[in-house]
Parts: structure tokens; sequence; C-alpha cells
């Protein structure tokens, strides 16, 4: 910790994906031996640093220094020579291997008769595991271990194959507060024996819990390096937010006072793994409202929209729709009720090998006034289908064409189309804007307000705190599958929200439920 | 009574082993494959060119080591044919796999023309038929000596391979690398192992199991080609793998089972009684058991509805 | 994905070139064989197209594979990776050959009864591993393969056993009642109804397809099943409706052979239709109005390869190998398309760079 030595320097980093500048001129240099922490909101940029710095990507432009040598890192193999490790945020193990041979992939030792030598192959991890105080059986099969067990084998990989900079893509992502703290422990090990970690994450909390240094990233720029004990949870959110509200505030009518529309009661589901990822979830929606659930990403908006839809079950809880029970309901059913935006729009929201006809007729597809003689009149199809290209200015070379030969801004365009469309009374919206230029994203929330003028019930599932100021009457925070804050725009400021969805701050369950 | 007395002899025991020969050649080189990620259903078409080649070799060597020296040059070729098509070109494995058979069929029936100007079969002096093994010293047990002994040459072989694949797939860095790659490709990849070479490298062995166990089939089982006559071997192989989910202990044991249900039918026909059902055994049984076992995974991964 | 070099323009492309590429294996095949390839392949056109009783032949042999190859374009549609058309066409020919020697209908009813039987038992036998895959999730292409020998060893059980004709050495049902006859569209030849009917069918799949909810849905199914089932599409359903009807279509293959062709059920009654309806579906990339003068083709293939068989040396088999050939090419479309696209794509960004005079400098 005491000599100044760098030991990663990344300088004028540039990465174009398509239209997408993901990385413009970043600088960005890690000391040896120091934990440094890269934060930012999703889309910022981290994770394409960083990949970049593993040889996954190759940078449009820019220098790379590794201990203050120039290199170029073209593969991860690469990378891995020159010491650096990578613990990807999806693992990469083989699940009915065990530990040992996990960790020596690549590099087994050789016993007689070209024979892995397990016994040493065993000796080494456990060694390795005892050094870095990553304790696990080394005989233990992968797919019989937990999540976080599973991030220790990880480690241990890049560790055996020699790793100097260890670099951990949202590490605590997947864990419990304990794990949490195991990591963070061994991760502090690692640092006062002079191993480099950077660690990717947006949970502010833990940032100030364990960097030394902390560099942010917004929208694909270095808006600084910041040492620790200089700064504090509220001035990181500040910078990692950035400023919100470039656009004139939107034309809004009152909510009106009516009866809530969509009214959820304790609403809890599982994953598909039979996890608990929604836990006693209640809010009320009322017509010509926008109600918001924000949060960071993974902190049960999937299952909360699934269960919407009808993908998933409830495990317990009701929903209501206007007074009509939906909770048993098929998905088709529930059409007739309540839209739905859903948030992987390429996979959930379009089929993509079909028409932009067929893609806008979607759900509507059994009305009997768009039959004759029980066959499509594509007359009124296509009508109905111009009509909204043409509403939405939808950019596209005509209804026929293939949905994937159409920018992603106008497959966006499709969906919202296609659901606002229904005019049921209520939206459900994930991320409308997510993957959707600045002029798009501007179409899309004009749209929604608009919508939401006319007296329709709206609910918005969003992790961009812009959007989520904007659009919103009120907000309520998801953390870890509940409700942790419930209010109204002008009364909060970015940094405060940002401490709810980093669980830095909580409300109790009376004042969510107010 | 006098049927099972027909069926349980030391003879079907020995018919048994005998037909296990090829199956359990060709088996073993879909397990491979299987392991590595790489689901070839052209197993039918590759035996056949094994058999068609291995004959043809022999016949102007007269030599039944450059017959199945032959045969397994040709299949390898085929089997890297495929893997260029489905590694390299990406090609739908199953597709290519038609293609394989398709092209097993086509060319065997067409070379025969070709080469020996008749349709059907073909047979001649100058094959030379794999030798097989009689072992006197056993005479003392005539149970055991009649059905080991005769047992061609390649029972053994086909037994040293299966001990030589389950050492390689369990022990040795290769055969972690080759399940690792059918396991999950990108661990090893990230593992800075080139995931393409193992698959080249496990496609070379698998065609050359498939063309010994083809070769076996028309220089050892007979000594004589007859068009098609893999007979639908490569298909019940690949029931043997799925029974035997790909490991080759378990899939000496369907194979064995597979065999003698054969042998059954060949005895059932002899009696005179319909072997159709029994034929359908290996098909019936994998479809069941793969329905079973998929079903149990689908429980535990516990499936939304 | 934008701009990306016409997949529409390439995929029709390929499947030409794929053909051409196969032609040429094929030529080589034939002259390493000591023949011309020209003879040998004029023999094959002239034997397949040059004159009424050829071209009536021709047809009658690509009649069972349009069956087979729409049966496969539907279930893959659907979703289904269907390898199992061979099996389902067997279930199809034994159902329709046992309506038409048995049952005492008149003439009108008994035939359209014994092309249902067909449908039914070809669709029954298609569901089984739908169902399995819907409800256990169970890999289809093991199963359709598997079920495609339990169903061709049943019927040989059935017309070795119990259907026997009696008197004859192969297992061989008696022929079909006169009345289930398929009427003849060209004297002299086997070319029957069943053409028009096959013809009709592949119309009414593209009907199916375009203006109808079941269609429409599972096609939505086949192509995204996420999609699909957050839309409201029962998609397990529909994959199951789907293999039930392209299980179907290849039985009315099969029906077509013992109603039309053999008037009887002869064991292992087809010589790979079920396999030739895959590369079919596949070269016409599912699009049913594409499966007939695809099966045409192969029709051709069959028919005219026993001409040129005649004529010159070469062996009819020679069809088989530029079969293979061709499905190897398709299947690897995808590739070959991409590489043809990259090609275009750096020819135009090096041609942009030399209008421009040296570009941008990369990284270092």
């Amino acid at each position: 910790m005491g000599e100044n030595r760098c030991a990663v320097e990344m300088q004028g980093i540039c990465k174009q994906f398509g239209a997408v500048q993901a990385n413009k001129d970043i600088n960005f240099s890690v000391l040896k031996g120091e934990i440094h922490a890269i934060v930012g909101e999703n889309g910022a940029g981290k994770t394409t640093l960083m990949n970049i710095l593993f040889g996954m990507l190759e940078p449009t432009a820019g220098k790379i220094r590794i201990n203050g040598e120039p290199v170029k890192i073209t593969s991860p193999n690469k990378a891995i020579r020159l010491g650096i490790g990578m613990v990807h945020q999806h693992f990469e193990l083989v699940p009915t291997f065990t530990v040992a041979e996990n960790v020596c992939m690549g590099h087994e030792p050789q016993g007689r008769l070209a024979s892995v030598d397990k016994k040493e192959m065993v000796r080494r991890t456990k060694e390795l595991a005892e050094q870095s105080g990553l304790r696990i059986d080394p005989e233990a099969k992968i797919k019989d271990l937990s999540v976080g067990l599973l991030q220790r084998v990880e480690i241990l990989k890049a560790l055996s194959r020699g790793a100097e900079i260890l670099i951990l893509d949202e590490p605590t992502a997947v864990l419990t507060p304990l794990e949490c703290e195991e990591l963070f422990a061994v991760l502090r090990r690692m640092s006062r024996e002079d191993k480099t970690i950077i660690i990717i994450t947006h949970k502010l909390k833990e940032v100030m819990e364990i960097a030394d240094h902390i560099t942010i990233l917004s929208r694909g720029e270095t808006k600084g390096t910041l040492l620790k004990k200089d700064t504090d949870a509220q001035e990181l959110a500040r910078l990692m937010m950035g400023k919100s509200a470039e656009f004139q505030p939107l034309d809004r009518l009152a909510v009106l006072e009516a009866e809530p529309r969509l009214v959820v009661e304790h609403l809890s589901a599982r994953d598909g793994m039979g996890l608990d990822k929604l836990k006693d979830v209640s809010f009320r929606v009322r017509p010509g409202e926008i109600l918001t659930i924000a949060g960071v990403e993974g902190n049960g908006q999937t299952e909360l929209l699934n269960t919407l839809i009808g993908l998933t079950p409830a495990s317990s809880g009701k929903i209501l729709a206007g007074g009509v029970d939906l909770t048993a309901m098929s998905v088709r059913e529930r059409r007739k009720y309540c839209s739905y935006i859903p948030e992987d729009r390429m996979k959930t929201g379009l089929d993509l090998q079909a028409t932009v006809h067929d893609n806008l007729i979607a759900g509507r597809h059994r009305d009997r006034d768009w039959k004759r003689g029980g066959l499509f009149d594509y007359r009124k199809t296509r009508v109905h289908a111009q009509s909204l290209v043409d509403d939405y200015a939808i950019r596209t070379d005509g209804i026929d064409i293939a949905v994937s030969s159409l920018s992603g801004g106008n497959q966006q365009k499709i969906v919202a189309a296609r659901e606002l469309c229904f005019e049921n009374g209520i939206l459900v919206v994930a991320q409308p804007s997510r993957g959707v230029d600045v002029g798009a994203t501007r179409f899309i929330h004009e749209q929604l307000i608009q919508v939401r003028n006319q007296g329709c019930a709206i609910l918005l599932i969003s992790t961009d705190l812009d959007e989520v100021l904007l659009l919103s009457d009120r907000i309520q925070v998801l953390f870890e599958g509940r409700l942790v804050a419930n209010v109204r725009p002008a009364e909060i400021t970015p940094q405060e929200l940002g401490l709810y969805m980093t669980g830095s701050k909580t409300m109790t369950p009376e004042e969510v439920s107010a | 009574m006098d049927i099972l007395d027909v069926l349980l002899t030391p003879s079907a025991f020995a018919a048994t082993l005998r037909m296990a020969i090829p199956l359990l050649l060709v088996s073993l080189g879909g397990l491979l494959t299987k392991q590595a990620g790489i689901e070839n259903i052209g197993l039918e078409g590759l035996m056949l060119i094994g058999c068609f080649s291995g004959f043809t070799i022999n016949y102007y060597t007269s030599s039944w080591m450059m017959g199945l020296i032959g045969a397994m040059v040709c299949t390898i070729l085929c089997a890297l044919l495929f893997g260029v098509f489905v590694i390299s070109l990406r090609a739908h494995e199953i597709v290519a796999g038609v293609a394989l058979n398709v092209l097993g069929t086509g060319l065997t029936t067409y070379l025969l023309r070709a080469i020996f100007g008749v349709k059907g079969s073909f047979t001649d002096p100058r094959v030379m038929s794999i030798p097989e093994v009689k072992l006197e010293f056993l005479k003392e047990v005539p149970w055991l000596y009649n059905i080991v002994s005769g047992q061609s040459i390649l029972l053994y072989i086909s037994i040293i391979i299966l001990i030589l694949l389950q050492y390689m797939l369990y022990s040795t860095r290769f055969g972690y690398y080759i399940r690792a790659s059918g396991e999950n490709e990108r661990a090893l990849a990230s593992a800075g192992v080139s995931v393409a070479r193992i698959r080249y490298i496990t496609l070379l062995l698998h065609g050359a199991l498939c063309g010994l166990g083809g070769a076996f089939l028309s220089t050892g089982y007979l000594t004589q080609y007859v068009e098609k006559m893999s007979a639908g071997r490569g298909y019940i192989a690949m029931a043997a793998i799925a029974f035997g989910m790909a490991m080759p202990k378990r899939v000496l044991g369907s194979v064995l089972l597979f065999a003698f249900v054969q042998s059954l039918s060949n005895r059932l026909q002899i009696c005179g009684y319909p072997s159709y059902f029994t034929d359908m055994i290996p098909y019936f049984i994998t479809v069941v058991v793969l329905a079973a076992t998929s079903y149990q995974s689908e429980k535990k991964r516990g499936r939304p509805a | 994905m934008n701009g990306r070099f016409g997949k529409r323009l390439l995929t029709p492309l390929t499947s030409v070139l794929a053909l051409v590429a196969a032609l040429c294996v094929g030529a080589v095949v034939i002259a390493l064989n000591g023949d011309s390839p020209i003879q040998a392949y004029g023999s094959l056109l002239a034997g397949s197209f040059s004159n009424m009783h050829y071209l009536a032949s021709t047809l009658s042999s690509a009649t069972p594979l349009i069956f087979t190859g729409l049966g496969v374009a539907v279930a893959f549609k659907a979703g289904m990776a269907n390898i199992g058309a061979e099996g389902q066409l067997y279930m199809g020919a034994i159902a329709a050959a046992i309506v038409g020697i048995y049952l005492p209908l008149p003439g009108p009813i008994l035939i359209p009864a014994a092309l249902l039987a067909s449908l039914l038992a070809g669709g029954l036998w298609g569901s089984v591993p739908a169902i399995l895959k819907v409800r256990c999730s169970t890999n289809e292409v093991v199963t359709t393969l598997m079920l495609n020998y339990l169903a061709q060893l049943f019927t040989s059980y059935l017309v070795n056993y119990p259907l026997k004709a009696e008197g004859s050495a192969l297992g061989m049902t008696v022929n079909i009642q006169e009345a289930a006859k398929l009427p003849i569209l060209y004297a002299g030849s086997r070319l029957n109804i069943g053409f028009l009917l096959a013809a009709a069918a592949a119309v009414m799949i593209a009907v199916l397809f375009k203006y109808t909810s079941m269609g429409y849905e599972m096609r939505l199914a086949g192509e995204n099943p996420t999609f699909a089932r957050y839309i409201g599409v029962n998609t397990g359903r529909r994959m199951v409706q789907g293999m039930f009807l392209g299980g179907g279509l290849a039985g009315m293959g099969g029906a077509i052979l013992v109603l039309g062709i053999q008037y009887k059920f002869v064991q292992d009654i087809s010589p790979g239709y079920g396999f030739d309806g895959l590369t079919i579906a596949l070269m016409a990339m599912f699009n049913s109005y594409a499966v007939l003068p695809i099966s045409i083709l192969f029709g051709a293939l069959r028919a005219g390869g026993v001409t040129m068989e005649l004529n010159t040396n070469v062996p009819s088999e020679l069809s088989q190998v530029i079969q293979a050939t061709i499905i190897l090419f398709i299947a690897a479309q995808a590739s070959f398309a991409g590489y043809l696209n990259d090609f275009v794509l750096r020819m135009r960004r090096s041609f942009d760079r030399r209008q421009k005079g040296g570009g941008e400098i990369g990284h270092s």
C-alpha cells in the first residue's frame, strides 16, 4: 500500500458499439495493492471498460499500461498472462466438476500415465483457499454449491492462474449480507498482500465500506476519481446520477380523485429457482396517475412484472384491476384489463422474425372485428397497423418487413404502439427508455404522459433516476424484494432517492403503505 | 419352456457378444462427441461408410488389418467434414447429421455399383475375415468356452478401447476438456483452452471408432458387403448412448442389453416367431427413459407455469 | 442489424448456390466413375421432364414428397424439430391400407375415409414427441428419430402377421378395394389426384399460417415462445397442434403411396421420403409454396435417376449424394450468408477508406 506505483493505467479509452459510444475518452488508473471501486448507473460503461481491460473487447482507441509497461490486451488469455483475473457476474464453471477441477482448469498438474494428479489438484486448491481466506471444500461438486461459494470458486480460479490484478463485476449482486461481509474480509486481506482489486458496483454503501479510491462513470465518461475519505455517499450519488431532467417539464393534469384502478395486495413471488424474490408488496394506482417502482436492477422487478402479466404465479397476495381479481386469470384473460410493456422488448415484447404488421396486431389477433369468415380481414388489420405506424412515427419501409430490420428505437415504438392502443385503462411499463436514444426516449415519455392525462393508471418500473423523477406522480422504491420508500418526486432529491435504492436508507412499513 | 431352452443357451450369449462388438464401438464413438457437446445423428451413415470402405480396401489389399485402417481413415475424413460444417461453419448439427446419413446410404450404394458392378450384396474370397481368438485352455469349462472362444479379436480390442476411454475421460487432461466443452464451453474457453480444437480431436476419435464398428460388420461379423447392412445399428447406438447417459460403463450395459435383445430377435425369427417387438425394445426403452429423466430434471429445476 | 445486407435476398441465393455446388460435387463423382457428367445430367433431365410420360412419373414421385415436406415445414414453423416424418408416413400408410382394404364403404366415401385415417394416425404418432416435449421437455429430435423405427417395425409386424396377404413371400397386405384407388390423372402412369391434393394442401397450409389466428399463434410460438406466452398464446397447445398437423400431412403422404401407387402396404414402403421431406422443408425455408417446386425437383432426381441409370453407367444413387451435399450446404447457409455479407461490407469499407484517403487511426 505504501508505494505509489500504478498497477493499471488506461488512457483515452474509447469504445464504440455501432452508433452507441459506450466509453468516451476514459482515463483511469489503479494503484498497486489498493481496492478501487468503479461506480455508475446501468449502462454507464463500467462493464465495457473492464471487458476491455480483460481483453474481451478491443477498444476503438486508447492505451493501456500494466505495471508501467505499455501492453495490448487482445484476448483473455493475454490478460491472464499479464496477471489479470476477472470474476464475471455470470459464473463460468463446469457444474459436474469438483471445485478443485474447476480451479485448476487449463493448468492441471500432471501425474503418472498422462493422468491428472487429483491429489495434487486438491492440495493446491486447499493451499490457495487457506492463503486467500476463501474457505471451501475442494472436493465438493459445483452443482451442489450456493451462489456465494460459486463466487469463491471463481475468485480462486483467477488466483490460481497467478492473478495480481483482480476485477470483480458486481460481486455482491448475488450475495446475502453475511456472504458480502465475508467477501469483503477476503478482499481486504488480498489487498494487504499487495494484490490489486477493481470492483464494479452501484451499491454506494458497499463502496464506502470497502474502497480506497472510487472512480465514477456516467454515460460513458469519467466523472473523476475520489479518495474515499474525502467523499461521502451523497456526493457520489450526485456525481453518479448526473444532472436530471434536461427537458422541459411535461404538461400534466391533476391525478383524478377516483378509486384506485390497479390494486396489488401483499403480493409475493418466487423466481425459477424457488427463491423468494418479491416479498409482501402492496400498492395502488389511481386513474391518471403514474406510480413508479424505482430500484436497482435485480431487486425483484422482473418477478413483479412477470407476476402481473401472469407468466409466473403469485405465491401469495392479490392483483385487482378495477375491482376484478386477476390473480387466477390466464395471460390472455388479463389482457382485457391490463396492457404491458415488458423490460426486455427484443425478447419478450417482439417477434423479431415476424413483420411489423404481425407484431402490431399481436394480442388482438382474435378480435372478431378483424375477421371475415374466420379469416383475417387484412384490409382492416392493415389499416390498423398502418395507422399505428403513422401515429407513432415508426420509421419503417412498410408494414410487411421483418421487425429485425428496424432500428432499436423503432422496434421499441412498435411495442409501445401496440400496448397503448388497447385503451383498457391500466398500463404496466418496465424500463421504457432502456436501449433507446434521447429522441425516442422523449417521444415515449410524452406518450406515457398523454395516456396518463387521458385517465390511464400507469405502473412504471424503472431503474433510471432521471426517468423516475420526470414521469412519476408517486415513487416507491423496491429493495431486495420489498418496498422501502414511498415518496413524491417533489419531496425528494435524486441523492436521497439513490440512498433508498442502494439500501442505505429505508422507511418503516407504515410509512411505505401510507 | 422349449423357447427358453433355445434362447438362453451359450450360443445365444456368444451371439450377444458378437452383436455387441459393432454396437459398442459405434456407441463409444458417439458418447465421446456427446460428452463434447456435439449430437451426431449421422452415426448410421458413418458406420455404413466404414462397412463399405473396410470391405473394399480389404478386397484390394487382402488384409483385414489394412481394411480396418482404411475404414478408419475414411470415416475420420467424413467425421472431420461433419466437424468443418458443424464447428467451423456453425451448421445445425442435426441437419448435418441427416446429411451424413443420406451421404452414407447414397455413396455406398453408388460405389458398390461403380466399383463392383453389382446391386444388393457382394462377396469375394479375396476378402480376409478379421481373425477369431480360440481359447483352448477354457475347454475344461464347456459353457464358458462356448460363449467366449471363437470371438473376434475386435471383441478384445473394443474392451481395451472401452477401458482406455473410461480412463481418458475421467483421469486425463484431455478427457476433462472433452467433458468441460460439453457442459460449459465458456468455462473451458475462459481457462484458455480452444474448444474447437478439443471438438475436432474428439470427432477424429469418433470417426475412427465408427469406422472400426462398420468394418467389423462387413469383414468380421460377415465377410460380405450388403447394401445398407448397418440396418439401424447407428440408431440403436444412439439409443444406447441416451439410455446409458453417455457414460462408458453404463453404455456398455445398455449395449449388452440391446445386443441380447437383438440376438433374441434373431432366435425368435429362426424359430418362426415374430421378432418385431423385440426389435422395438431399444427404441421404446430410449423414448421412455428420455421422457422420464427429462421430466425429473425439469421437476427439480422447478418450472414456471 | 440494421442495413444487414438483405437477409431476404441472401437466403434464396444460397439455396440456389447449394444446388449448384451439389451438382458440381455430383459431376466430380460421375467423372471419377469415368462417365461424362454432361451426358449423365442430360439423361437425368430428359428422363424427368422430356415428355408427358416422364413428367407424369416425376410428378407422381413428387407427390408423397410434397406431403412429407409440408409436414416437416409445419412442425418446424410451430417450433418442433420434426425428424420423424418417416415414421409418421408409415403410420399414415398402414392406416390408409387398413381402411382401404377392410372398410365396406361405397367409393366416394372410402377414399376420404382412408385419407382421414392416415391423417389421424400420422398426426397422433407425431403428437407423442410434442406432448413429451411440452410436458417433460424431452428433446424431440431423439424421440422423433426413435419413433421412426418403432413405426417401421410395428407396421412390418402387421403386414407380416395379422394383415399378411396369403401366399406372398414378402411382408405385404392384399390389394386395396378397387374403390379405394385414387383416380389416375394421366393414363399409363401412376400420377393420381393425390398430386392435386398435395398442391391443395400446400395452399391450405399457406392460408392457415397467413389468415387464421391458430396459424398466427403457431408461428409466434415457433419463432419466439417467450413473446408468444407474453401475448397470451398457449404455446404448448400450439406446438402439439403443429406436430399433429405435420404428422398428419406426412401420414397422408403414406396414404398416397398405398392408395395411389402401390395399391397395398408393402413392408418398408418408403425409400426415405420422410428424410427427403426434411431436406425439402429446409431448402424451402418452411415456406409451403416453395415446397412444391423443390419436391418436384427431388421427384425428378428420383424418376430421372432411373432413366439415367438405364442410359448411362451412372447409378441412380447419385441423386442421394447430390441431396446430401445440398443438405450440408443448406445447413451452413447462415455462415455462408454471413461470410458473403462480411465480404461485401469489407469491400464497401475499404472502398470508403480509399475515398476518404487514409481514414482515422485505430488504437495503437
